[in-house]
């Protein structure tokens, strides 16, 4: 019995591998791009498009096409970050985008 | 013993230098400098158009546009809603009361707006006030990007048309909600990273597809617009909102606090000027 042990120890870690070095699902995506996208509205700087992108990831997703939905959803993820980025940014720094004459 | 006496100092004089900066801060004169520069700005760009003729957004600066913009305003397309605004205007409420019950002077007060009410610490529109008469008429409130709204709130620019702007900024509440509307003016955002500033005082003057850039000087000042393309009259926050989605920006809430310290904001910066609105454009 105890001669098992590093064996399964060995199984144990066959199967984790993948779950651990994949790629989020695009389940997991859709949940980031919106926690991202409503960082950026609440610093009222969410882009036009990014709430689009999640809805359409929502449904790719739900007709079984999850490559799609990930793609989706990555974008949306993408501009949500941005987004949030150019909304702290430009919080403290605007002052230095008024023209001068 | 040193460190003790030091931070006592500090405490005591802490609340008199709040006190002390409070009372004197002249929020007035910051600011009219604001003001002298923005429109310094534009003034040297456009140094052969007058104060009162930036009103006319592009067509003071686009001698082509304004010729076919004069042809059209013997027959502005704006002239029905400012008809069926004064029907509307007129009508009575169901409890008998009407817009008058609200608005002195039979209506021509365009220019008492947007100010900032002290009591409830936010700046109020033309466009809320209206909405406001009704729900204390026990109304229900209009659509506020145009229809009904748009047209009320023409008929009452109209008949106060040649009013000066002269929004006051006279406490700290007034002027946090200034500063906030300038920060929405000149902060750059969505998807083209783009601010108000970047087109309407930077690229203002050029071409941008079909059309030229207005400058940002009395933006404000005509409005409600009939707009070709709208195929009506709207709202100058309805246009606040075209903006930012043209530059890949979720639009903020019409009449919410961000598009309504923008207002406030551009407001401020054409005092001096005077009411024109409403007024059409392309
Ligand atoms: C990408 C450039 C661009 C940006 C950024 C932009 N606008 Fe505009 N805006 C235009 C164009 C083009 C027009 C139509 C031509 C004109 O200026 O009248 C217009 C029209 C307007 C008008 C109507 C002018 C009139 O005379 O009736 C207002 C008001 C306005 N913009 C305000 C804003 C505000 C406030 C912002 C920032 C929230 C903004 N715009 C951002 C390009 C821009």
């Amino acid at each position: 019995m105890k001669k098992l042990i590093p064996w399964y120890c060995l199984l144990i870690l066959l199967l984790s591998g993948p779950t651990l070095y994949a790629a989020p699902s695009a389940e997991q995506l859709i949940l980031k791009a919106e926690e991202a996208r409503k960082g950026a509205a609440d610093l009222g700087f969410e882009w036009r498009d990014t709430a689009t992108l999640i809805a359409e990831a929502r449904e790719a997703l739900e007709k079984g096409h999850e490559k799609q939905a990930a793609m989706l959803a990555g974008e949306a993820l993408r501009q949500g970050e941005l987004a949030v980025g150019q909304g702290t940014f430009m919080h403290n720094h605007w002052q230095e985008f008024i023209p001068v004459h | 013993m040193k460190k003790i006496s030091q931070s006592r100092m500090f405490l005591l004089l802490l609340p008199i230098t709040m006190l002390w900066s409070c009372q004197t801060k002249d929020y007035s004169a910051l600011v009219n400098k604001d003001i002298e520069e923005f429109r310094a700005y534009f003034t040297e760009r456009f140094p052969e158009v007058e104060l009162d003729d930036f009103a006319d957004g592009v067509y003071a600066i686009d001698d082509n546009a304004r010729e076919q913009w004069l042809a059209m305003e013997d027959f502005p397309p704006y002239s029905i809603a400012v008809e069926e605004g004064q029907a509307l205007f007129e009508n009575s409420f169901s409890n008998g009361k009407t817009y008058t019950d609200c608005f002195p002077e039979g209506g021509a007060v365009r220019h008492n707006y947007p100010y900032f009410d002290e009591q409830r610490n936010m700046v109020v529109t033309l466009e809320m006030a209206i909405n406001e008469c009704r729900s204390a008429n026990g109304e229900p409130p209009l659509e506020y990007k145009k229809g009904d709204i748009a047209k009320i709130s023409s008929y009452m620019a109209y008949i106060s048309r040649g009013k000066p702007v002269e929004v006051k900024v006279s406490s700290q509440g007034a002027y946090e909600a200034y500063l906030k509307g300038k920060e929405f003016f000149y902060a750059k955002r969505g998807q083209l990273n783009m601010s108000c500033a970047g087109c309407h005082m930077r690229y203002s003057g050029r071409r941008l597809r079909s059309e030229v850039i207005s400058p940002a000087l009395g933006h404000p000042v005509h409005f409600p617009v009939f707009r070709l393309k709208w195929g009506e009259i709207g709202t100058l926050q309805r246009r606040y909102a075209g903006c930012n989605r043209n530059i890949g920006a979720k639009p903020l809430a019409i009449q919410g606090e961000e598009y309504r310290n923008l207002e406030f904001f551009q407001t401020v910066m054409s005092n001096g000027m005077h009411f024109n609105g409403p007024a059409s454009r392309k």
